[in-house]
Parts: structure tokens; sequence; C-alpha cells
């Protein structure tokens, strides 16, 4: 695996996006990534990919579109600030089923775009629920103040612990730990 | 590649080479200390958790000024997290909340000499030869946990002018692999920064949470407070030592949270009066048994979690420390009057 070049990894992040890599692929595409600025920025888009479709799967059964919103979609999506897609390496026929498995990506992320993008025109006013949201919501800073959860949970409980890392750790790991990944709900491996 | 083995060498040899302020704790003691404060940067940093299944790579932008203010911004999610001198506001976009709570110290980026020292008690600390971060002269120092296997091994890269942390690894507790890498890519000193980058402003419709200041109280007091008896381990891994409790209390719901430290890995135990399970914890979450309760590992990166009823709570231990130790630590939870006269102090 030593002489495997970028685009090489490259097809590897994707298979690890999908979670289908491990073994020595999978170490070899770590050890490339961590020292790789162009192909950690690859895998930073793929994940986003991944967590559009994750959107997605999560609005499902929220409710039926409403009349144009098709068109408003459209609209919106021509409004908003293009992202910069790495170009994915041209691969060689043999790697064809791989370029299919991108394209199947995009299209789904594309898919997901819809359903992210529905879902944020959902938060503007002018929607019966989230009317009642922003009236909840929308008095000055220091009036929408709400004490904490009135439960104990995981969530919860990390969260304490990683704020405090801030001033009480040489390093503060937890503290970006939680900002950076956590949340993420990622399946934790030993 | 200088290798010492006596901790006052260690510390000379680390604090002098990495840190200008730091050549002082050697001439004076912390006294004399000048404040360790970088200048105002920018950068970008880039964070990579290995401990996930594949390794989960995030990239944020850092704003920084002396006097405790600092932007982070996550491109990706559009999550922002900005400290102003007085308060810490985390916007998550994915939940419509910003949390706001009040600043808890700051200098998080930089080697404090202070807790350098206080590492050395657990660590064996080396110095090793450096590289350039981000265009930046730096000096690495590599922390092994003097209990080897406890906890995890660091290697931080600490630019030799103003003392801010370049990289960061940690190698696991459990197989001394590479867990987390946190690096700046890229790197400006002395940038003119708007001061409106550190105040936030909470887009509409966004709940703000606020939480308010925590001081650290007994156990007599934090029982009082939360409406529940305090229970403290019998057991703490080499070096740890309670740093502090704090206690909170919402309509029915009273919660206690007693944290240890070494200097570098924190360990927070966690009771309360009632628990919610994560959805994800359900299913495959392995169990282990935990005195004569029924408990459940969480898997939360380089943080492990166990949780489990004890008779008076439901309680979970939070850290970096390894399987073993996690499980010894939670194993030895005692109510306060349970305990050996030694785990009483603090």
């Amino acid at each position: 695996m030593s002489d495997m070049r970028c685009e090489d990894y490259r097809e590897l992040v994707s298979a690890f996006v999908d979670e289908r890599l491990d073994g020595a692929e999978l170490l070899s595409l770590e050890a490339h990534i961590a020292t790789c600025p162009g192909c950690r920025a690859f895998e930073v888009e793929l994940h986003r990919f991944s967590g559009l479709l994750q959107a997605a799967e999560a609005l499902r059964p929220l409710r039926r579109p409403p009349p144009g919103f098709a068109a408003m979609v459209a609209s919106r999506a021509a409004a908003e600030p293009r992202t910069q897609i790495i170009p994915f390496p041209a691969a060689p026929a043999a790697r064809r089923a791989s370029r299919v498995t991108w394209l199947g990506l995009v299209a789904a992320a594309a898919v997901a775009a819809l359903f992210f993008a529905w879902s944020w025109q959902r938060l503007l006013p002018g929607d019966l629920p989230t009317q009642r949201r922003i009236a909840r919501t929308a008095a000055p800073v220091a009036g929408q103040a709400v004490a904490a959860a009135d439960e104990g949970s995981m969530d919860t409980w990390m969260h304490e612990h990683a704020m405090l890392a801030r001033g009480s750790t040489i390093l503060g790991p937890a503290e970006e730990i939680e900002f950076a990944s956590f949340r993420a709900g990622a399946p934790a491996e030993r | 590649m200088h290798t010492c083995r006596r901790p006052v060498v260690c510390l000379v040899l680390a604090v002098l080479v990495a840190l200008p302020a730091a050549r002082s704790l050697a001439q004076g003691g912390e006294a004399h200390l000048p404040s360790v404060a970088p200048p105002a940067y920018r950068g970008r940093k880039v964070v990579v958790d290995f401990t996930r299944r594949g390794p989960q790579v995030t990239s944020m932008s850092v704003l920084s000024q002396p006097g405790g203010l600092e932007r982070r911004e996550l491109p990706a999610t559009h999550g922002v997290l900005i400290f102003d001198g007085e308060s810490a506001w985390q916007y998550l976009p994915e939940r419509g909340v910003v949390l706001k709570r009040p600043s808890r110290g700051d200098g998080g980026e930089v080697l404090q000499p202070g807790q350098l020292q206080r590492a050395l008690a657990s660590y064996e600390v080396r110095a090793v030869p450096s590289e350039r971060i981000a265009g930046r002269r730096s000096q690495v120092i590599e922390f092994s946990p003097r209990q080897a296997g406890s906890r995890p091994r660091r290697l931080v890269w600490v630019d030799v002018e103003t003392g801010l942390i370049l990289r960061t690894e940690i190698y696991g507790a459990e197989k001394d692999r590479l867990s987390w890498l946190s690096v700046f890519e890229e790197l400006e000193f002395g940038p003119a920064l708007d001061a409106a980058a550190f105040r936030m402003q909470v887009p509409p419709g966004v709940l703000v949470v606020e939480s308010g200041e925590e001081p650290c109280l007994e156990p007599a007091a934090a029982e009082r407070l939360a409406g529940l008896p305090v229970g403290l381990p019998d057991y703490l891994p080499e070096g740890f030592a309670r740093q502090c409790i704090r206690a909170r209390r919402q309509r029915d719901y009273g919660e206690v949270q007693v944290v240890f430290g070494d200097g570098l890995s924190l360990l927070s135990l966690f009771e309360g009066t009632s628990f919610r399970e994560r959805a994800d914890d359900t299913g495959g979450a392995s169990t282990v048994a935990v005195g004569l309760s029924a408990g459940r590992w969480h898997e939360l990166g380089l943080v492990t979690g166990i949780s489990w009823r004890a008779p008076w709570a439901h309680m979970a231990l939070l850290g970096e420390l390894s399987h073993a130790e996690m499980h010894k630590v939670a194993g030895s939870v005692r109510l306060q009057t349970e305990l050996s006269p030694a785990s009483r102090r603090p």
C-alpha cells in the first residue's frame, strides 16, 4: 500500500464513510489522512454529504411538502453560496464501480439537500408550528435563559465533563471532543 | 534525542526550551511567572478523532485575542464557540440552541507551567526533537503515564516563542494507538481582529440555554443542594486528586458532579436522581458488573463512560482512563460515611 497515491486513498475514503473499510486499508488510510491536508478536506466533504443524508432520513416521516415547495427550493438553492467540491480523481476502467458509488452518493446528497432546504424553510416565519416556536424564543437573550436539563443522561453529563476541560487541564481535549465530534454521534471503537 | 528520568530535570528541560514564561519557574518559582499569553492570532485547526469507525476529521477556524477572547467556527456544521471574556457561548445549529455559561478560565491552548508541574507526579516527561508546525518553531514534549496503560500518552508541540500548543497527539490507554490529533494547519500572529467577532449574535428563533456560576462545594453542602447523598471512590489512579464537587437542583431532579484530575486528564463522577439512556445505548452497548449492580459501558471516543444504578442514585463515571481503571474506580464508589479516612480528604 506504500506506493498508493492520493487518488487511490480518496477511493478508500468513500468506502470508510460508508463504514465498509477495516483492517490494513483502514490503518493505511488513517495514516495517510493524518498527513495529507487534501485528502483530509476530501473526507470532510464526504462526511458533509453523509450528514445531509442522515438529516434527510430523520426528516422523512414529518409530513408532505407544501404546495410550491419545489419552486421555493430551487430559488433558495440558486441564492445559496456554492460548496466547493474537490474534484474526484479520474478512475481507470477497473474502478468504475467506485465511480458509480460516488455518483450515487452525489445524487443522494442532492436529494438530501432538498429535504434539508425544506426543513430549513420550516423554520421561517409563516409556518404555524414555527411561529409558535419563535414566539417562545424571540425575546431578548436575557429573557430567553432557561435552566439546564432536568434529567441525567450521558449526553448532558458528557457535556458537563467536557466543559470543565478548559482551564482545568493542560490540553483540554475533552472540550474539543465535545465541540468537534461527540454530537456527530458516530459510533466509537476501542 | 534527550531523555530525562528525574522530574525536576524533566521540568527544567521541558519548560526551559518550550516556554519563555516558564524559564522563571526554574529561576524563582511560580509567583514570579509572567503571564503566558500569546498575542492575537488567527488559525485553522484540524482535529482527527481516530477512535471513531473510520477517522472523523473536523476542520475549524480559530480567532484568539488576549483577555480570554476566542472564537471557533466549524464550517461543516456552522457551529460556533465564543469566549467573550465573561461567558462561553456555544451555538449548536442542529439543536437550535445556544448554550451560555460562565467562562471557566483562560489559556486552554497554552501549556501552563503550574499544570505541567502537577502532571509530573503521574507522567514521565521528556523532550523530543521538534519540527515546524504551521511555519512556527516548536518544541515537542512527551507525557508517558508512569502507571503504564492506565491513561493516554500525549505528545504536545509547543510554540517556542508564545507557548501556544500547535499540535497534540493522544495515544489511547488501551492500545497506545494514535487516537486523537489536533493541529494548526495555518497560523497567523498579530492580525487585526474585529471585536464583533467575539460577541455571539444569537440567530432568530434560537433558544438560549443559560447555566449560572457553579462554585466548588464541600460534600455536605453538595448533598443539601442536590438532595442526594454524595458517593466518592475509595480508589483513584496514581496522581489523581479531587478538584471540585458541583451540585445542581431543578424541580425534582438533583445532580452531583465530582471532578478529579491528574494535571492532564479529567475524571467526572456523576450521580442523579434520574437517568435517561441514549437511544443507541439500549441495544449493543456492553454491560459490566459494578459492585452488585449491572452497569453499562459508553464509548464516547477518547472518553469512556460507565453508568450504573447505586442504591442511592443513578451513577456515571466519565474519563480517559483505561477500561480496567475506570472499572476499578467505579467499583470503589461508596457513600462518604462508608469510606476510609484517606479517601474523604479533598
